[in-house]
């Protein structure tokens, strides 16, 4: 009924287009996730967090230049706590909750700051106020 | 065995394992991608003890006096650190603080034993003390 070879043809190129899918789909994920900025995004929010406790904690007045270029992203600042966002396309992306960072700054202190993909982040302690600019 | 019987049965065999095969490629895939999720993870993480030391460094520089690494005895309340860090749980960093055999503690201290202690040393009334305090992380 079935031809022996034909089948065997088949079956071989059935098999290769299975590895090429495999391959395709492995790199792939690896290609979007190291396209992504969810790491570089979960960084900043770290290092804003650690800046502003380090600044709340010092008396007298500081500023402070964040050394990374946050071009790409908007920066949210309140007392409470600070998150990273990317935009595409004009779009903000929904927060992530992984890039929201809480805040604990001492009773009367206040944080404030919103900053949409400036090259250059300061974080500027005044008194009892702290601000991203 | 005639040929066609052969055939069938080489079909069959190849047939079974094409099915157990693309559960195992599709589990691998699945794998791989959950593997590069756990290394961002990875990546991305930050020590406790680094958040704490961040946290902590108010206890030594303004919480009980207005200069590093003094500390004002009289300033010494669990009012003045509760002023100086609220946290809202169990589930965030709590501390307590142990200078000269007195001890102050955030709201939400549990009275169990600590994640870890970071150890300080702080001048009080002009002598070198040691202050220590006791981190307690998602209790």
């Amino acid at each position: 009924m079935f031809n022996k070879k034909a089948i065997s043809i088949v079956l071989t190129i059935g098999e290769i287009l299975i590895v090429v899918a495999v391959a395709i789909g492995t790199i792939s994920i690896a290609q979007s996730r190291s396209e992504s900025l969810d790491v570089a995004k979960v960084r900043i929010a770290e290092d804003l967090t650690a800046m502003i406790h380090v600044l709340s904690s010092v008396s007298g007045n500081a500023v402070v230049q964040y050394p990374g270029n946050v071009q790409e992203f908007t920066i949210i600042a309140d007392t409470n706590s600070l998150s990273v966002f990317t935009v595409t396309d004009g779009k903000t992306e929904p927060e992530r909750e992984w890039a929201k960072k809480k805040l604990f700054v001492p009773a009367e202190f206040e944080v404030i700051g919103v900053l949409e993909q400036q090259p250059t982040l300061t974080i500027t302690k005044e008194g009892k106020r702290i601000s991203l600019s | 065995m005639n040929r066609k019987a052969e055939s069938a049965f080489a079909l069959a065999k190849k047939t079974i394992f094409w099915t157990f095969a693309s559960i195992f490629i599709i589990g691998f895939i699945f794998f791989f991608g959950f593997q590069v999720k756990n290394f961002e993870r990875i990546l991305v993480n930050v020590p406790v003890e680094s958040t704490a030391e961040s946290l902590s460094l108010r206890f030594t520089h303004s919480c009980f006096s207005n200069e590093p690494f003094v500390i004002e005895m009289d300033q010494f309340t669990n009012e003045h650190v509760r002023e100086c860090y609220t946290s809202t749980g169990r589930k965030d960093f709590n501390f307590k603080i142990d200078v000269v055999g007195q001890s102050v503690q955030t709201e939400h201290y549990y009275t169990g034993s600590p994640t870890f202690t970071v150890k300080k040393s702080v001048l009080v009334d002009g002598k070198n003390e040691e202050m220590i305090i006791h981190v307690q992380e998602t209790v």
